[in-house]
């Protein structure tokens, strides 16, 4: 069973096609589909913890998926579309949160707390370093020590 | 958080990150004592505070059509239902009640939407659960639902008579829960 | 008769209350008056706990076994018609028994410390012992007042309800014991922690005693994760492994902390820095732990219509987070100055500016998941509107982060400790950053064009060079001394160094993940397509015939199943057989998707919509290299079992083997 998984792991990585058996025609997608994900992957799926509504089994889901369908071959723009649900479920069904208003903060927190803790770190090492000068070589196994003779607790 | 107490390692002469720990501590519990007092079902309605979307639905018995427009004009309360939900036969008593007594006093209306379901499905429920005393619409691909921005099963919308959804109540409906929102669209007790 | 059963298991909990008070009271009076029996009771009590608890877990495990719905939690989690296997362990299949294996585990790592460091730590011992002995209280109360898994019936239902369809699963009965394990294990460090900050002495000596139980408990909690991911793999039916839920953050979060303390703790160690912070990050993680299971199990952060949350249960973690939270980092605040570090960060390259930076890195990480977790909340507490704070945005934000701690691990295990200078960095990276340069050239050739992924591309080129160069230039050092072969010589050094070694291999280890999740992203295929019977398609090289629905039974499921003949060019690879399944007792509904797993990728099957005329909606990934990812964690575990494996005793030899080896180094 492995070597069959490795076997058919180095047929495909190698790209060969064996040529398809059979003779129905193939089924393709929508081509709606590829649209239609795009859009519903920014789409929080109303009743689910934290799911797309494209990724989830849900019935609202599915049937919030087929609206998008109906909009798209209207003609509308995904911007439009997304308002569109945005207008009737409030920004809660965005699945990321807009860079304005409040939730800017969350955007720019991380870049923040990296740049004052590289600032503040690096600031401390040049200070440290400059106050004490250059680093003596006697004291290479102080740490080591002091930790031994901390272990031997009486 | 992380630079105070980076810096705290770095800059152990000065003491200012104690109180902000300590502060950055006390305001997360208080949040979270907040949080806990909160309404889990909590979920503002971006539909309250403006006109009821427009519909148009069959009704579940009969031939009629149900049409917004006709909700305009007097206090409305409509709920969203299905056979399906099992939280709506909790809020059915309830439903019920609100029916008997506003088919004696015609000041509120009121209008069920069956909400993606089957008429099968829905007859054999209310047969089960006892038959609600006004009509019910049904919306059977959720059209009307989203136009509501309904997120799930029971939800029910108190309008004003001037058509304005007023209030959005999710889950299971309760008799005080109903004063509240009927004092709203003005037909409070 | 039963009855009587689970009455023992409730009056052996109570017991234990009580053995934990009396463990408190007695450790601090014996402490404060020195009088080492009143500490022994303490710590017969602590032991006596493992023993009463094990009894009261044995007692609720044994009413499922028995199907006993007079016991409340029995008739709510399990019926008849359940597999013994699941009835089992349906213990953790719901709140109160998931509390209550949490306190098991706490009464087992507590049997074990206090055994384990009576000898070689008799100072610390009371203050350890009362920090566990105070943990076990809060559970302990907990259990018995708000969240009882003893309650009965009367009458017994002659049927029980269900257990969480989505925890029948073979890899959910592993997981949480193994999340808990982890969560749980932090408890020993913290305890340590708190033992130093009260004696005042925050010297290596707690650190060098806890370096392990935080390697095991980080160990388990990296395994309850990804066993998380993997289960969340193939049941949640969605392909993917990680949601970034505030249920998986508050598990990330200790995990960030505690890799961040496995780290920095060796700074101490070697050269007695950091102690202060050390401190800090083992209380933290601890207290991450804790948050974890408040935020699961208070209702907090929960869903729209999770309308089942008992309101004082909440206020109780509430409270219990506070008190040991303010306890925690208040005892840190009063006593800081007694852990100022007395040596000194004296170079910007060596090996502890490096550790600094990979704590700062994982820092701001764990900052990140923690405010993008709690921010909804606070939009709904401060402007009270709801805002979603989901995958998008911490893969936008945290992912970058995690890129730069893989790059970090080139560069931190190859620098020396004190000083390193800029030719001799010049030297060691000049391979490895070619690598890198080589790895993007390729990936770009290849078509990647997402800036992450291609610097996290780059980043796992440079560490696997870097660790190769590495163990040859240590390799060279030895067998030019020694004269062994080169795979003998590779072999003393790594079994004289452990640690190094282990370490290494976890690198490894998280360089394999990091490939998996970048290369499954990157490549993945997504098909949903209606089918007719008889209706052929086509992903990820695999021709799939649809050969329509049909009915299956279960135990206790009834399924609505989609076949699908799969073959691979000429190859008949069977039939896979996605399952919509409906569990009626418990009136839930779950989604088994049907996975085709080779090294390559998995094709993954997932049954949507049934529509007229025996047509079904089928949704097909084709999920390239995702198995790297569950390689890269049996690497990771062989890794930190390698460096577990390091006895106490031999640690200072192997300690002077490699330096050695560093000093030999060219």
């Amino acid at each position: 069973m492995i070597w069959r998984a490795i076997v058919l792991g180095f047929v495909m990585l190698l790209g060969i096609s064996l040529g398809m058996a059979g003779d129905a025609p193939l089924q393709q997608e929508d081509p709606l589909e590829p649209r239609l994900k795009s859009i519903a992957v920014q789409l929080r799926c109303p009743v689910c913890q934290g799911e797309t509504i494209y990724d989830s089994h849900s019935s609202v889901a599915s049937q919030m998926k087929a609206l998008i369908k109906e909009k798209i071959a209207e003609g509308r723009s995904d911007a439009e579309i997304i308002s569109f649900f945005v207008e009737r479920y409030g920004e809660f069904v965005l699945m990321e949160p807009a860079r304005r208003g409040a939730a800017l903060l969350i955007w720019l927190f991380p870049g923040l707390a990296l740049f004052a803790g590289s600032a503040a770190a690096l600031l401390v090492l040049h200070r440290r370093k400059s106050l004490l000068g250059p680093a003596t070589a006697a004291g290479t196994d102080t740490g080591e020590l002091i930790a031994r003779i901390e272990r031997l607790e009486p | 958080m992380t630079t105070e107490a980076e810096k705290r390692v770095l800059l152990p002469a000065r003491a200012w990150w104690k109180p902000a720990l300590i502060a950055a501590l006390l305001a997360l519990l208080v949040l979270f004592a907040f949080g806990l007092r909160r309404d889990a079902s909590f979920m503002p309605s971006a539909r309250v505070g403006r006109l009821l979307p427009d519909f148009s639905l069959a009704a579940l018995e009969g031939e009629a059509t149900i049409k917004s427009a006709s909700v305009v004009g007097t206090p409305h309360i409509i709920n969203f239902w299905a056979s399906w939900c099992g939280a709506c036969r909790e809020e059915h008593a309830v439903l019920v009640g609100l029916g008997e007594r506003f088919a004696k006093d015609p000041s509120v209306r009121m209008l069920g939407i069956n909400y993606r379901d089957t008429r099968a499905n829905a007859g054999q429920f209310l047969k089960k659960m006892g038959a609600f005393p006004y009509p019910s619409a049904v919306d059977p691909d959720a059209r009307t639902g989203v136009d509501f921005g309904v997120f799930g099963l029971p939800e029910t919308f108190f309008i004003d008579a001037g058509g304005i959804v007023r209030a959005r109540h999710i889950g299971p409906l309760t008799p005080t829960a109903a004063e509240t929102y009927l004092a709203l669209i003005g037909a409070g007790r | 008769m039963s009855g009587s059963l689970i009455e023992l298991g409730m009056a052996a909990t109570a017991l234990a209350l009580v053995l934990a008070l009396c463990c408190v009271a007695f450790a601090i009076v014996g402490n404060l008056t020195g009088r080492p029996a009143f500490v022994h009771v303490a710590r017969q009590s602590l032991l006596a706990n493992l023993v009463l608890v094990t009894l009261a877990v044995a007692t609720v495990v044994w009413s499922f076994v028995q199907n006993d719905f007079s016991v409340a939690y029995v008739a709510q989690n399990s019926n008849t018609r359940l597999p013994l296997i699941y009835r089992l362990t349906a213990l953790w299949g719901a709140h109160a028994g998931s509390l209550l294996l949490w306190l098991w585990f706490l009464t087992l790592y507590s049997a074990l410390a206090v055994l384990l460091h009576w000898e070689s730590h008799p100072r610390s011992m009371p203050h350890v012992m009362t920090t566990l002995a105070g943990v076990q209280v809060g559970f302990l109360a907990l259990i018995l007042f708000l969240s009882s898994p003893f309650t009965e019936l009367h009458p017994a239902p002659a049927e029980g309800r269900e257990l969480n369809p989505l925890l029948q699963d073979p890899g959910l009965i592993i997981h949480p014991p193994l999340l808990y394990l982890g969560y749980v294990g932090f408890v020993v460090p913290f305890a340590f922690a708190i033992s130093a900050l009260v004696r005042g002495s925050a010297g290596a000596e707690w650190v060098m005693a806890t370096r392990r139980w935080t390697l095991f408990a980080w160990l388990f909690l990296t395994s309850g994760i990804m066993l998380g991911g993997y289960w969340a793999y193939y049941e949640l039916g969605w392909g993917g492994y990680w949601a970034w839920d505030p249920v998986e953050n508050a598990s990330l979060m200790p995990w960030l902390t505690g890799t961040a303390l496995l780290h920095s703790v060796m700074a101490q160690e070697k050269r007695n820095l950091f102690r202060g912070w050390n401190a800090f990050l083992a209380i933290t993680t601890f207290a991450l732990s804790l948050l974890g299971t408040f935020l699961v199990r208070s209702g907090v952060l929960t869903s729209v219509h999770a309308f089942a949350v008992d309101p004082t249960r909440g206020a109780y973690l509430l409270v219990f987070l506070a008190v040991v939270t303010l306890g925690g980092f208040g005892l840190l605040v009063a006593r800081a100055e007694a852990l100022r570090s007395e040596a000194r960060l004296d170079g910007s390259l060596s090996r502890e500016t490096s550790l600094l930076f990979n704590n700062l890195f994982l820092m701001v990480a764990t900052a990140t998941v923690f405010i993008g977790t709690l921010y909804p909340l606070v939009i709904e507490v401060v402007a009270g509107e709801r805002i979603t704070v989901a995958a998008p945005y911490f893969n936008k934000v945290v992912l970058p982060i995690m890129v730069a701690i893989v790059m970090l691990m080139a560069l931190g295990p190859v620098l020396p400790w004190r000083k390193s200078s800029v030719p001799k960095m010049r030297q060691l990276l000049m391979v490895p950053f070619l690598v890198g340069v080589a790895a993007i050239a390729l990936s770009f050739a290849l078509g990647v064009r997402d800036l992450t992924a291609l610097v996290a591309l780059a980043a796992i080129g440079i560490v696997l060079s870097s660790i190769a160069l590495d163990i040859r230039r240590s390799v060279r050092a030895r067998i030019a001394v020694s004269g062994e072969s080169w795979w003998r010589g590779l072999r003393t050094l790594a079994l004289w160094n452990r640690r190094r070694y282990g370490g290494f291999l976890v690198h490894i280890g998280v360089t394999l993940v990091t490939f998996g999740i970048v290369a499954s992203g990157l490549f993945l295929e997504t098909k949903t397509v209606v089918l007719a019977p008889g209706d052929r398609f086509e992903i990820g090289g695999y021709a799939l015939r649809f050969d329509g629905v049909v009915p299956v039974e279960g135990p206790n499921w009834a399924a609505r199943q989609a076949n699908l003949d799969v073959s691979y060019g000429a190859t008949p690879l069977g039939v896979f057989a996605p399952q919509r399944r409906n569990y009626p007792r418990g009136e839930m509904t779950t989604t088994e998707s049907a996975i085709l797993s080779t090294v390559s990728g998995d094709l993954y099957l997932v049954i949507g919509e049934e529509l007229a005329g025996n047509r079904a909606s089928i949704r097909a990934y084709y999920i390239p290299l995702v198995n790297w990812i569950w390689a890269g964690w049996i690497v990771m575990i062989l890794g930190s079992l390698f460096a577990l494996s390091q006895s106490r005793v031999e640690a200072p030899a192997a300690r002077r083997a490699g330096g050695t080896a560093m000093a030999v180094r060219p």
